[in-house]
């Protein structure tokens, strides 16, 4: 059985989590439901003030989605030493491999958090960048968008929280893995081969070339002061994505060796806790990333015929922003392997 | 672009100067680690091989140092293993092996086991019912085959 103080603390970090969502879900319906047959402006005060604490609600669960993806990880590190075989967080996400009933449920349930945890965030901060916008704005306009984003919020935070405190609820203490290492299991041929010198220089091309482009791209009609067409808006998002996907190979298989000095060790776990700096090259990335979406959700979700301008101007903003995180990360990233 | 913008650009252009510098800096100095799955390496356990480039590689175990050996396509100039009673390098050639219930590393969960003498070989494995590897198992032993096939050649030359 696996356990550590940390469970305790993820533990109550899914329980807030899901109180804040369900309290969430419970002020969205009272306001359907609050504007049911009341004259239009009891209504529609009734419906800002339920939009207000549904809000409230969502920065609370942003913080707490925050700080459970960081507890959350330390939690599986702490799960090392109790793991014989595990050396590295990798050797615990694959506990209850291969087992029968709930246990074999381990790694589905680990790795659905991992999805789950950022997107979470990214969706708290889209809500919370649009709610910023129609607090400076302050149109009724945006109201019912402002709280349709803050629905789909309560529902992913429920399925994060719901998904975490099963993993946490579930006990650990089936098959031990035939290897608790990204490189040692490839001495059983689990895993493929490294890649070779070629196909590292194209993953190196394919990580610049993605920058260059998703930069071109958020520069692009910089000055304009009318929101963009939808095709450039979807490209953005689209060169978001690959990027994303792309730096994340690019710092599992060509990265991560380099930096760490260890050739056949391609392991994003290892790399964060090995070389500190490599975490904030990762939250930079994902700062850029996100900050694509939450344009792309301000200048189309804040879209309305009194906004047209400032919503283009915040969209704007936004893309600024994204460009500072992706020039901080590629330039971290190279300074750190020209060093290493 | 506001001030704030202006000084978080700054934050992060610091950041990407100062972190990377002062990260390679507290690295500098490290414990020796395994080539292979980078674990703190037992001195009485450590295995060395020197490649085709005159490279010493240090690994924690034999297992690892058998998987380090196939990724390479050129043979190793020397094979190090240490004799687990005295802690001294010996080369691999000379040494006795056993495969033994005592498991050195958890992560790889190698049980091969080097001896520098016949005696403490065969007493390691009767006493934790281990076998002592014979010619044909000896690991660590094909790649040293082709080392040794290829100094014939340069001397033959």
């Amino acid at each position: 059985m696996v356990g550590s103080g940390y469970v305790a603390v993820a533990a109550f970090l899914g329980a807030l989590e899901l109180a804040a969502a369900a309290w969430a879900i419970v002020v969205g319906l009272r306001s359907v439901f609050a504007r049911r047959g009341a004259p239009p402006d009891v209504a529609q005060d009734r419906f800002e003030e339920q939009t207000y604490l549904a809000a409230l609600l969502g920065y609370l669960v942003l913080g707490v989605s925050l700080i459970s993806w960081l507890v959350f990880y330390l939690m599986l590190d702490s799960f090392l030493p109790q793991w014989p075989g595990a050396m590295c967080i990798y050797g615990v996400t694959q506990i209850g491999l291969g087992s029968n009933g709930i246990y074999g449920w381990l790694p589905k349930l680990v790795s659905l958090v991992q999805v789950l945890k950022p997107a979470l965030v990214f969706t708290a901060g889209a809500a919370l960048v649009l709610y910023q916008f129609y607090r400076r704005l302050g149109t009724r306009t945006l109201l019912p968008r402002v709280a349709w984003v803050l629905s789909v919020v309560a529902v992913m935070a429920s399925l994060d929280a719901t998904t975490e405190l099963a993993y946490l609820a579930i006990p650990k203490r089936e098959n031990v893995p035939t290897s608790g290492c990204c490189s040692a299991s490839a001495i059983g041929h689990e895993r493929i081969q490294p890649p070779s010198v070629q196909t590292q220089r194209q993953l190196e091309l394919r990580y610049y070339g993605c920058h260059l482009v998703i930069a071109a791209l958020l520069l692009h009609r910089v000055t304009a002061t009318n929101l963009p067409r939808l095709s450039l808006e979807l490209a953005r998002l689209a060169m978001a994505a690959v990027t994303l996907a792309v730096s994340m190979e690019f710092l599992i298989e060509v990265a991560s060796p380099r930096l760490m000095h260890l050739p056949y060790h391609r392991c994003l776990y290892d790399l964060v806790p090995r070389v500190p700096e490599s975490g904030a090259v990762i939250i930079l990335l994902l700062w850029g990333t996100f900050c694509v979406g939450w344009s792309s959700v301000v200048g189309w979700l804040g879209r309305a015929p009194e906004s047209e301008t400032v919503a283009a101007e915040e969209a704007r903003r936004w893309r600024a922003y994204a460009l500072v995180g992706y020039a901080g990360s590629v330039a971290m990233l190279s300074f750190d392997l020209w060093l290493a | 672009m506001g001030k704030r913008f202006w000084w978080a650009s700054i934050l992060v252009a610091i950041s990407a100067a100062v972190l990377p510098a002062l990260g390679t800096w507290s690295r500098r100095q490290t414990l020796p680690q395994c080539a292979v799955d980078g674990v703190a390496i037992v001195p009485i356990y450590a295995v060395e091989i020197v490649d085709a480039k005159g490279e010493k590689r240090p690994f924690c175990c034999v297992r690892c140092a058998e998987y380090w050996l196939a990724q390479e396509p050129l043979p190793p100039n020397e094979i190090h293993v240490t004799d687990e009673v005295s802690g001294r390098p010996l080369d691999a050639g000379e040494a006795f092996f056993v495969r033994s219930s005592v498991v050195t590393n958890d992560v790889t969960g190698n049980r091969i086991h080097a001896f520098e003498n016949r005696a403490d070989a065969e007493g390691h494995a009767s006493q934790f019912r281990g076998r002592l590897l014979t010619e044909d198992d000896r690991p660590l032993q094909a790649k040293k085959d082709e080392a040794t096939k290829k100094d014939r050649t340069n001397d033959d030359q």
